[in-house]
């Protein structure tokens, strides 16, 4: 691994020539910038992989049994599991959806999971991302540069090659695929904080990458319209956009990166939408809670996986700890992502906490707590000497046939030693994910 | 409008990415060509004509808004705020590529990437022409990566439909032999015979009537060219 610290220099004169970039919004302009690398990979044992990797594969199981239940008979709503109102007050829930089943019943294709690695080892799931979970591209063209540049490093561990995450995606499109159309990526754009992503995607995937205006509805089908506007019959799209802009018809009327009528095609089930619309559902921090649950109701198993300790004031015992701990924990707004709306207590005034507690009192939904985990620090490389930061780990499950999980991830770390705070749009960096074949 | 041809069409070019690969080709094909005309005027401008720089502008059709041939050395190269600028023609040709990606594929779109961090890099530590040479072999190495990578015939026909006639407009402009005009103008017509289809009909055939010896030079025959892409 010395050898390729070495090469730090190499490295990121190719990330430069790939245009390996993140588009970050400061002060209402637009900036792209290259997204900072770090050349210590995470090493995850194989042991551990092997545990990571069967919690994962049950709990996004879960997490599509839950999709399927609660836009179908709500199972686990009637059996009193999960308060009624925890799914109608969220904004990820959609009632557009209701009744839809998308082809072969996958609503969550590729699914990010954020976790953490306590001090005493064990790994904590933190978050769940089944909207549009980013960020798979960059460990994948990492490693591409890494072999590169030092493949005595790679022949000297046994590591998992990472590079067939697009070949997995295309399986998955395929896998789900209308009538056999065209498999494309929508993009917002490339103003996107993802744009890089989205096109490398759909480069390497070979699968086309369409902009809103390549696509019409026309008799609940959607075509890809190429020149002299010859129509082709589009079977799945793998939308980077977020479900309130996809169809001005149905959603934010003022979208100009949706698709008109989009919703009618995917509701009569003419096309695959990868992931699926109104799964927000599933990734909002307060269902969050629910999960182990969900894995004892649906698999009637044990998750193998635990959350970090959570309290929702939404139950007034959980309420009445909260108040009374409340320096001692991370607060999370449900409603907020990308680590915005994360505060924690040990960190504000007294009269801010005395008005974050009146907030809690008057919309105990609106929030969740978690204890602080103490996760382990990651060497990072900072000149010519390391200093040990806050990361977490995005690692990317596919469902299609099978549910698979990504051998590799997303290791972001913080770049500012006092934050825990590790998010991409908060100028935090990456690392490469080594998974150990043995 | 007639176009030539509506055959054969790769359904997975849209309206948008033809008209941006074609206009990836011709500003690809004119930071080449800028900075070999460059490097001509610049070696006229040592020994032979400080003006050279003014014969540049009013060949390429550009302003001379520039104090003096150093003013214009540095401003057409360097300045981002100069719509004119080499830095600018790299920047649209990349504002063009990176929304290719899939098209022209990530090592191809790396010699651009390559040249504007070049450029970006000269800006500061350099101060002679011939320190942008790079710039100049990535973007034949551009060339060849496409050449290399593109399997998609109507891809390959429509980006090379654009850098042939930037050429020839440029070609034109800077007063080459009608031969040498000639020449490109039969590549630029494979391109457009191999499905492409991108161009009028009538106007290529305006345009033909304009390339003779005696015609060729008029600003006509410019204003032909420049209106034939046409989707």
């Amino acid at each position: 691994m010395y050898a390729l610290v070495k090469q730090k220099e190499a490295v990121n004169k190719w990330m430069e020539r790939f245009g390996v970039r993140f588009g970050i919004y400061k002060n209402g302009n637009f900036n792209e910038q290259l997204f900072p690398f770090d050349p210590i990979p995470r090493i995850i044992s194989h042991k551990d992989w092997i545990d990571i990797e069967a919690g994962l594969i049950q709990r996004v199981k879960a997490l599509n049994l839950f999709l399927a239940d609660i836009y179908g008979p709500k199972e686990i709503v009637k059996q009193g599991i999960i308060p009624e109102e925890f799914i109608y007050s969220s904004s990820g829930y959609l009632a557009q959806c209701e009744g839809i089943v998308p082809s072969k019943n996958i609503y969550s294709h590729i699914s990010g999971i954020d976790l953490v690695q306590a001090k005493d080892g064990k790994w904590i799931v933190l978050e769940d991302n089944l909207r549009i979970p980013s960020g798979a591209s960059y460990p994948m063209i990492a490693r591409t540069i890494t072999r590169k540049v030092s493949p005595e490093t790679f022949k000297e561990n046994a590591v998992f090659d990472n590079r067939s995450y697009a070949s997995l995606i295309r399986k998955a499109m395929d896998y789900v695929n209308v009538e056999n159309g065209l498999a494309v990526i929508l993009t917002p754009g490339r103003y996107n904080s993802a744009y890089f992503e989205h096109s490398y995607l759909a480069e390497k995937a070979g699968v086309i990458l369409a902009y809103a205006d390549d696509l019409i509805v026309e008799n609940d089908c959607v075509y890809y319209i190429g020149l002299f506007d010859k129509r082709e019959r589009v079977g799945v799209i793998y939308r980077r956009i977020s479900d309130e802009f996809l169809d001005p018809m149905t959603f934010d009327s003022s979208s100009m990166l949706g698709v008109p009528n989009l919703m009618q095609a995917y509701r009569k089930g003419n096309v695959a939408i990868m992931n699926a619309l109104g799964n927000g559902i599933a990734d909002d921090k307060g269902i969050y809670y629910y999960v182990p649950k969900m894995v004892e109701f649906y698999l009637g198993e044990k998750a193998i996986l635990q959350n970090a300790p959570t309290y929702l004031p939404y139950y007034d015992y959980d309420k009445k700890y909260v108040l009374e701990n409340i320096k001692t924990l991370v607060i999370k707004d449900v409603a907020e992502a990308g680590g915005y709306g994360v505060m924690f207590g040990r960190e504000l005034s007294d009269e801010k906490l005395e008005n974050l507690k009146a907030l809690i009192e008057a919309e105990p939904r609106r929030w969740i707590a978690q204890e602080i985990i103490d996760f382990i620090d990651l060497e990072i490389m900072e000149g010519e000497s390391t200093v040990m930061r806050k990361s977490d780990l995005r690692v990317y499950v596919i469902s299609e046939e099978e549910t698979r999980v990504w051998r590799s991830g997303l290791t972001r770390y913080t770049r500012d030693p006092s934050s825990f705070i590790v998010n991409s749009s908060q100028g935090g960096g990456f690392k490469d994910t080594w998974v150990m074949r043995k | 409008m007639e176009t030539i041809a509506t055959k054969v069409i790769t359904p997975s070019i849209s309206t948008a990415k033809a008209n941006r690969l074609f206009w990836m080709g011709r500003y690809a094909q004119r930071v080449y060509q800028a900075l070999h005309q460059l490097r001509k005027h610049f070696d006229m401008s040592i020994d032979v004509n400080d003006n050279a720089y003014k014969e540049f502008c009013f060949k390429m059709g550009i302003e001379n808004k520039y104090a003096s041939s150093e003013d214009f050395f540095q401003k057409y190269l360097f300045d981002e705020t100069n719509p004119d600028s080499v830095i600018n023609m790299l920047d649209r040709t990349k504002s063009n590529a990176m929304v290719l990606r899939e098209e022209i594929m990530s090592e191809t779109l790396s010699y651009i990437e390559m040249s504007i961090s070049h450029i970006n890099y000269c800006k500061l530590n350099c101060n002679n022409l011939n320190d942008l040479q790079p710039i100049t072999d990535n973007m034949l190495a551009f060339w060849g990566s496409l050449d290399e990578r593109i399997l998609n015939k109507q891809t390959r026909h429509i980006i090379k439909f654009g850098k042939h006639l930037e050429n020839m407009d440029l070609h034109i402009r800077f007063e080459y032999p009608f031969s040498r005009v000639e020449g490109i103008y039969k590549l630029m017509l494979e391109t457009i015979e191999k499905e492409c289809y991108i161009c009028n009909k009538e106007i290529l055939y305006a345009l033909e009537q304009k390339l003779t010896p005696d015609k060729y030079k008029e600003p006509a025959t410019l204003a032909v060219l420049n209106s034939l892409f046409s989707i």
